[in-house]
């Protein structure tokens, strides 16, 4: 009862004013990507409304809002061209299945895996491409278009300056918007662009035939969905986390996430994840609680349904202007300071991530691509650590190899070159209880090795092979067993 | 010091303390216990700070607002634990001028119930105040606090009232159950 209380009204005035902030907030950009999805504008802002009043309640991250967003529009595309919205609807509603399977699975601790360079490639990748969804907008238009932009983003960013109390982004639209119209201005008009929503969102079954064909058509899409949804969204609760120097539920969260989609699926929306850019504007403008989201999303659809006809009459060089902001925003810019001091390794992952993502749209295989090679550098960089030393003892008679460190797929070669094969001697001792054997790559290394000084004709002798294998954990399965960590210090 | 059998008395900013402080260095000093008054700052995430209502995001607007909050957090708290050493001090004086020995006082972040829990091995009496800050402008009878440590913790509990008055004699809530038949 208490957390109700605490997750819901300990924050009320703030809560309510933080949410109409961000319901203003939200209505151009839920527009603009419905526009890249390549839908009407009215599933973008179903969506949206929807998506934010249900994970008000399901989410795991109180104070944290997930929309319609830039990300996932991007990946609906080619489905939307191909197949049309009934199929987006149906994928929505499968991508919401997959999230809550994962969440249930507990997968969100795989983020684990997701390193703070890939992270920071993610969140760039993401700009970059929300900026580039601008640009048909940008291209081969008037002037006029190009003077409203920038007297948009001269109202977004200089406003401020004068009144924190009112949403700058709504002030340029609103005054872009009266000048327009105004001045009978000819550039394109949100209303130009698709049908707005006139009515409350009804419940409705996606049109699709339920077979195999169906399936193989939605799931690709609904898989890659899913990761990239549950991706940002927990991406977005750790960055609320920090913000707000508080925790949240993660598993909580991704079922959250596919509860809002499949409900954004069934009033024909489309399937949306948590929004950086909104929660830090939540959160700055005081929201905290459950109660935020809830009255962005309530306070969204009123407004749209209710002000529709002035919706229509928007330019959308000035919804250009504010994705430019989103994008400006988004962006890591400090990254780029970094890449002169961090190691080159995080550079590197950080900028292909970028560089994928914005090749193949597609910021999950953005993201696979950063962590493989990540795991890659970590590993290079693990193997480094092994040393082989040797002296010879016994008057010349016997030599004794001491192996230090880790051997593994990544350091086995390594380990073998290490040895004097042509050298003539009688007898070779293998000191390997200082060393860590963690697969079956090193431990046949080690065979390869002994094989071979036995063909020279020399005597091999192993020492502390037992302890230097305990640690290939697959097999014997101590690594989570009491004392495995003195195991590793141990020897 | 034994401090396995401390006297705890928990205080906050209302005008209970100087009664707690009260019954509480009474208490130590019948037990031959050392005394240590126990504050705690609540921590309030859930609660925002809005003044920014502009909806622009800028530049590394999130490493900003993350730079402001954190600022923001540092000064209250340290405002906080400055003033509230302050007032535990002064509560010290109080005890030690009624005849208490060995008087400490801390100050913890956290909640209180979660608080006390932890800290509860090492207490023999809890003194608290019937009502708190919380409750000095509602008309409950018994704070929500003091419900909530009641029903967490497990050893004696001393809820006092406004007013100091030596206690002379006791009364046994007695309904013939086994526990209550223990205790006798």
């Amino acid at each position: 009862m208490n957390s109700i209380r605490q997750d819901w009204f300990s924050n009320v005035r703030n809560d309510l004013l933080a949410g109409l902030v961000v319901a203003l907030a939200l209505i151009p950009e839920a527009i603009a990507f419905s526009i890249i999805a390549g839908v009407d504008p009215k599933v973008g802002l179903y969506a949206s409304f929807c998506i934010a009043a249900v994970i008000a309640f399901a989410g795991g991250r109180p104070g944290m809002i997930s929309a319609a967003t830039g990300v996932m529009a991007l990946l609906m595309v080619t489905l939307v061209k191909d197949h049309g919205l009934q199929y987006l609807l149906a994928t929505t509603i499968l991508t919401g299945v997959l999230q809550i399977f994962a969440g249930w699975l507990r997968l969100g601790t795989l983020m684990r895996f997701v390193g703070r360079a890939v992270v920071v490639g993610f969140v760039n990748a993401l700009a970059i491409l929300i900026f580039m969804a601008q640009l048909p907008e940008l291209t081969g238009v008037s002037w006029v278009v190009y003077v409203v932009v920038a007297a948009g983003l001269g109202i977004i960013y200089l406003f401020p300056l004068l009144t924190k109390a009112v949403p700058s982004p709504l002030i340029a639209i609103v005054l872009l918007t009266a000048t327009a119209i105004v001045l009978g201005l000819d550039i394109r008009t949100v209303g130009d662009m698709g049908q707005l929503p006139d009515s409350l969102p009804v419940f409705l079954l996606p049109d699709v035939p339920l077979n195999w064909t169906t399936l193989m058509i939605i799931l690709p899409v609904s898989v890659t969905l899913a990761v990239v949804g549950l991706l940002e969204s927990l991406m977005t609760t750790s960055i609320v986390d920090e913000l707000t120097d508080s925790s949240s539920n993660k598993n909580r969260e991704c079922i959250g996430q596919g509860i809002a989609n499949i409900a954004s699926g069934c009033v024909g929306g489309m399937a949306g994840c948590a929004m950086i850019g909104q929660s830090v504007i939540n959160v700055k403008s005081g929201g905290r609680g459950r109660l935020s989201t809830l009255a962005a999303g309530v306070s969204l659809l009123l407004m749209v349904v209710f002000l529709g006809d002035w919706v229509a009459r928007i330019p959308m060089a000035a919804l250009v202007a504010v994705m430019i902001m989103v994008a400006i925003g988004t962006f890591n810019w400090g990254s780029l300071r970094d890449l002169r001091t961090h190691p080159k390794s995080f550079s590197v992952v950080m900028l292909s991530t970028v560089v994928v993502v914005v090749a193949t749209h597609d910021l999950a295989q953005g993201v696979l691509v950063g962590v493989l090679l990540s795991g890659f550098f970590f590993a290079h960089k693990v193997g480094m650590v092994l040393y082989v030393r040797s002296r010879t003892e016994d008057e010349g008679r016997v030599r004794t190899y001491k192996v230090i460190g880790q051997v593994f797929f990544a350091s086995a070669d390594r380990f073998a070159a290490s040895f004097d094969f042509k050298e003539v001697i009688d007898k070779v001792l293998i000191d390997v209880s200082r060393a860590h054997f963690w697969d079956v790559t090193a431990v046949s290394a080690l065979d390869k090795v002994v094989i071979k000084f036995r063909r020279e004709g020399t005597e091999v002798e192993l020492v502390g092979l037992n302890e230097a294998s305990a640690t290939m954990v697959d097999k014997f399965a101590v690594h989570d067993k009491d004392g495995a960590e003195d195991m590793l210090i141990d020897h | 010091m034994n401090i396995e059998n401390k006297v705890l008395a928990c205080v906050d900013q209302s005008h209970f303390a100087d009664y707690v402080a009260d019954y509480a260095a009474w208490a130590a000093r019948r037990m031959d216990a050392p005394l240590e008054f126990l504050h705690v700052i609540d921590h309030h995430p859930e609660i925002g700070s809005g003044k920014d209502h502009s909806g622009a995001i800028g530049i590394n607007a999130e490493k900003n607002l993350l730079t402001l909050l954190s600022t923001e957090d540092e000064a209250s708290t340290k405002a906080a634990r400055e003033q509230g050493r302050i007032f535990l001090n002064r509560l010290r004086e109080r005890a030690i001028a009624t005849g208490a020995e060995s008087v400490d006082i801390r100050q913890r972040h956290g909640e209180l119930e979660e608080t006390l829990v932890e800290q509860e091995s090492g207490v023999r009496l809890l003194v608290l105040g019937r009502r708190g800050e919380a409750a000095e402008t509602t008309q409950r009878d018994i704070g929500r606090n003091v419900e909530q440590v009641v029903r967490a913790l497990h050893k004696p509990i001393l809820a006092v009232t406004e007013g100091f008055k030596e206690p002379e004699r006791v009364m046994i809530a007695f309904d013939g159950g086994i526990v209550t038949r223990v205790r006798l």
